[in-house]
């Protein structure tokens, strides 16, 4: 099966400190990776390089088959993003946000908004579609946020900590529809410091710390391997953080 | 890609970014009415407090200082610009924007666009202020379109020196001090409000060749309908080297704090 994912090697230095000590890790097309690892460990450093925001020091990813250094426009036009940030223009309504997305997706004006409206309803937002964006919860804004990520159709998703803050309620319609795109075929690369998270959408885990991948497998492996019964002491014992 | 394409798709991307803006402003309309109030205020103010004391030869006061208001208000609204873009990138904002497959150049280019709009909006109705307490334009409407143009002109090639220091700052607040900081005597310090003749002797030289000067000039003489040529070359020149500089600087210092 063709990777949507690969990367090999990945380094990457902010000035003198590692971030990154040479990362490999690969998502096989239609399933889900989840990155796990505390604070600092090279999560946010890793999605920055494959979303094509960052310039790796050395190294080499492709996503969706394309170079992220060399074709970082391709790598672009086949991804979505969303993250615990929620990038959502707070002065525009909830329909503009999507609009401007999708116009800026090179979507027509026409199919922009035909777009704006099935996501709108999709994600529970049609009522209100055309109130700011700065009104919303912070549930409503995360579902947008995700939205926006959607409106090309993107095979390729990356989620970065995307129900940090949500009660568990919210947490689980977006562990819903999640799942709903990778049944549809979506690939996606997500992070998080939930680790009953990575349990319930994963098809494989990577934890990485101090800017290596320190383990990976499926999250019953780690359990396995580590002899503990929850991921959670998994992690823990994976990255030293206790015994 | 083509580079025709990629041409056309940088400019599409500008009108969308560009209309993101006018739709902010028309969510807080009474910002915009706000900030038109204020340079209003200003002819209004200016012309009835100096008018009397200040002696501009062979000219009536409101002649002399609307054009000079105009410029000044443009280059003080042009600052604000650093203000916008040190935000939005304070916010992810500009970060989701450049995982878009979209031209980097056009987050700019569109704020600038926008802000030329506002810009076009602000001085018609100082022109029409400045009628109100009786500017004549000799000039015509045609020269004084040319006048109009000329600033707003002027304030985009602004607005692009403003959007590198506002890429520069660190957050909203430290980009308007920055802008204050070098707006203010390019406001001052120049043919605006008073003739530069008046100035203390190691002032003139620099108030006499600061480009506020070279347009205020410039618009002075197309609307009362003197010789503009020179002045108008001058204005223009300035205008030119102004975007020459700043274009190149924000489109590389935007990709350097956006990767």
């Amino acid at each position: 099966m063709r990777a949507a994912i690969r990367a090999e090697g990945l380094r990457k230095g902010y000035q003198g400190v590692a971030a990154l000590r040479g990362v490999d890790l690969e998502v096989p097309a239609g399933s889900v990776l989840a990155l796990l690892g505390p604070n600092g460990a090279g999560k946010s450093t890793t999605v920055k390089i494959l979303t094509t925001l960052l310039a790796p020091d050395g190294g080499r990813a492709e996503v969706a088959g394309f170079d992220v250094v060399r074709q970082p426009r391709r790598v672009r036009a086949a991804i979505g993003v969303a993250g615990q940030y929620a990038a959502v223009d707070g002065r525009l309504t909830g329909r503009e946000n999507l609009v401007l997305f999708g116009r800026l997706h090179r979507l027509s004006r026409g199919a922009a908004a035909r777009r704006a409206g099935e996501l709108l309803d999709r994600f529970d937002l049609a009522g209100a579609a055309d109130r700011l964006a700065r009104t919303y919860s912070g549930g409503m804004r995360r579902r947008l946020d995700l939205a926006a990520s959607l409106v090309a159709h993107a095979p390729v998703l990356f989620l970065d900590e995307p129900t940090t803050g949500l009660d568990p309620l919210r947490r689980e319609q977006l562990w819903t529809v999640v799942a709903e795109l990778v049944a549809a075929g979506t690939s996606v690369l997500l992070t998080t410091q939930y680790l009953e998270e990575a349990d319930r959408l994963a098809d494989r885990v990577v934890v990485v710390d101090h800017g290596r991948v320190v383990a990976e497998g499926t999250a019953e492996q780690l359990k396995h391997r580590t002899g503990r019964s929850s991921l959670d002491a998994a992690f823990l014992a994976l990255t030293g953080v206790a015994a | 890609m083509s580079t025709v394409d990629t041409l056309r798709w940088s400019v599409a991307d500008t009108f969308v970014l560009a209309g993101r803006s006018l739709r902010h402003w028309r969510r807080q309309p009474e910002l915009l009415l706000l900030s038109t109030a204020q340079p209003v205020l200003l002819v209004l103010l200016f012309t009835q407090v100096f008018g009397g004391a200040v002696a501009t030869p062979g000219m009536r006061y409101v002649d002399w200082l609307v054009p000079g208001v105009l410029v000044q208000v443009v280059a003080w609204d042009s600052a604000k610009t650093a203000v916008g873009v040190a935000e939005d990138l304070a916010s992810s904002t500009i970060e989701r924007f450049r995982t878009l497959p979209m031209s980097a150049p056009a987050v700019l280019a569109g704020r600038t666009l926008a802000d030329a709009g506002r810009n076009l909006f602000v001085v018609l109705a100082m022109l029409a202020a400045g009628t109100l307490v009786g500017l004549r334009t000799p000039g015509g409407p045609l020269a004084t379109a040319g006048a109009v143009a000329l600033t707003v002109a002027f304030g985009y090639a602004l607005t692009w020196l403003f959007t590198y220091l506002g890429l520069r700052a660190r957050g909203g607040e430290a980009a308007l001090a920055a802008g204050i900081l070098v707006v203010f005597p390019l406001m001052f310090a120049s043919s605006a409000l008073v003739p530069v003749e008046t100035m203390p002797a190691w002032l003139r030289p620099l108030a006499a060749h600061q480009p506020l000067t070279a347009v205020i000039d410039a618009v002075r003489a197309l609307m009362r309908g003197e010789p503009a040529a020179g002045a108008v070359a001058s204005a223009l020149a300035w205008t030119a080297a102004i975007l020459a500089l700043a274009v190149p600087l924000a489109v590389r210092r935007f990709r350097q704090v956006s990767t």
